[in-house]
């Protein structure tokens, strides 16, 4: 039996992912592409392409485009991460994709139906509803949301860096 | 299965379970850790591990409070505010940060015993404290225990202390 998660509504988790861009845009208020290539030892740059990277599952799992290009994804995904200063993503234009990507994935979740909801994908080998698939991306893009709190706190504080 | 049994399996596995394979648990970022480290900041207005400890721990026994029908007051649970941060204990106090990891650690397998054994009927009720119903309430505190675990991972990170297994995800 697959895994299930079906008592979160996709207007709900819309609203979840929403909420998560609404502390990615709060968190970085303020800083500029050079900061975000400053924290130590990840880049909070990586961390938002990661988070883009992520998102971008969910909406091909949705049926929409994803907000990077693949040249731009390379940069995001090799583990453990590296990113090159020199091929990192403009910072704002991060923010952007964030910010304009989120009408996307609301849409695509709205537009589910219920047995749009409960279908079967596969994860690896793992099958999972694409609710539960959804929700596991969800949790990814909180736990990292949770990083750019402290990354921002690490580069407000000259003396730490 | 019920979709309570599933709330509650999310909920350990993402906390409790090394293999998880969604990304470093609780289990695994707090582990290894003196009690000195835990309670350390890397610089002045960060958070120690410790306090982030308490700080999940504190949320997981209020709901657990909450859908036991008890009362979760800051002060009972040894915060001085709403946000819940209970303090840090002391760098030297060995026994009592293995004791703060630990009690996290038990309290998410209570509190995911505790929603196994809820009827789909009632994980949909109300919890008129948090404004919302019992499984929104799950669904949140799982976002929650993620959001404050990879704060974990960072403050090691930046102290210098590398948790085994994690490029980062």
């Amino acid at each position: 039996m697959p895994t299930r998660v079906t008592l979160l509504t996709p207007a709900q988790l819309a609203e979840a992912f929403a909420l998560n861009v609404h502390t990615i845009i709060a968190q970085t208020a303020g800083l500029t592409h050079a900061d975000s290539l400053r924290s130590s030892p990840f880049a909070l740059n990586w961390v938002v392409g990661h988070i883009l990277v992520n998102r971008d599952r969910a909406l091909a799992l949705l049926g929409e485009a994803p907000r990077l290009r693949e040249a731009e994804r390379t940069c995001y995904t090799p583990e453990p991460p590296q990113l090159n200063p020199e091929q990192a993503v403009r910072f704002d234009h991060q923010l952007q994709l964030l910010e304009h990507g989120q009408p996307d994935l609301a849409n695509g979740l709205l537009r589910l139906s219920a047995k749009d909801w409960t279908r079967e994908v596969l994860v690896g080998e793992r099958k999972l509803t694409l609710a539960a698939r959804l929700f596991g991306l969800y949790t990814h893009d909180t736990y990292h949301t949770g990083q750019t709190e402290v990354l921002r706190q690490q580069i407000e504080i000259p003396s730490f860096l | 299965m019920s979709e309570a049994h599933h709330l509650a399996d999310s909920l350990e596995r993402l906390f409790s379970n090394p293999a998880s394979g969604v990304f470093a648990p609780f289990i695994n970022v707090t582990d290894g850790l003196t009690a000195a480290q835990a309670a350390s900041v890397p610089a002045p207005r960060f958070n120690s591990v410790w306090a982030v400890v308490n700080h999940i721990w504190f949320w997981e026994e209020s709901l657990l409070r909450l859908l036991r029908g008890e009362s979760a007051t800051p002060e009972a649970l040894g915060a001085t505010t709403e946000h819940g941060w209970p303090p840090a204990g002391s760098a030297t106090d060995e026994a009592g940060w293995q004791a703060a990891r630990t009690r996290a650690l038990a309290t998410n397998a209570e509190l995911a015993r505790h929603i196994r054994s809820l009827s789909d009927e009632e994980i949909t009720q109300p919890l008129e404290a948090w404004g919302t119903v019992r499984a929104r309430a799950v669904l949140s505190i799982i976002a929650h225990d993620s959001y404050h675990t990879c704060e974990i991972i960072s403050l090691r990170h930046m102290q210098g202390w590398w948790v085994e297994g994690t490029p980062l995800t």
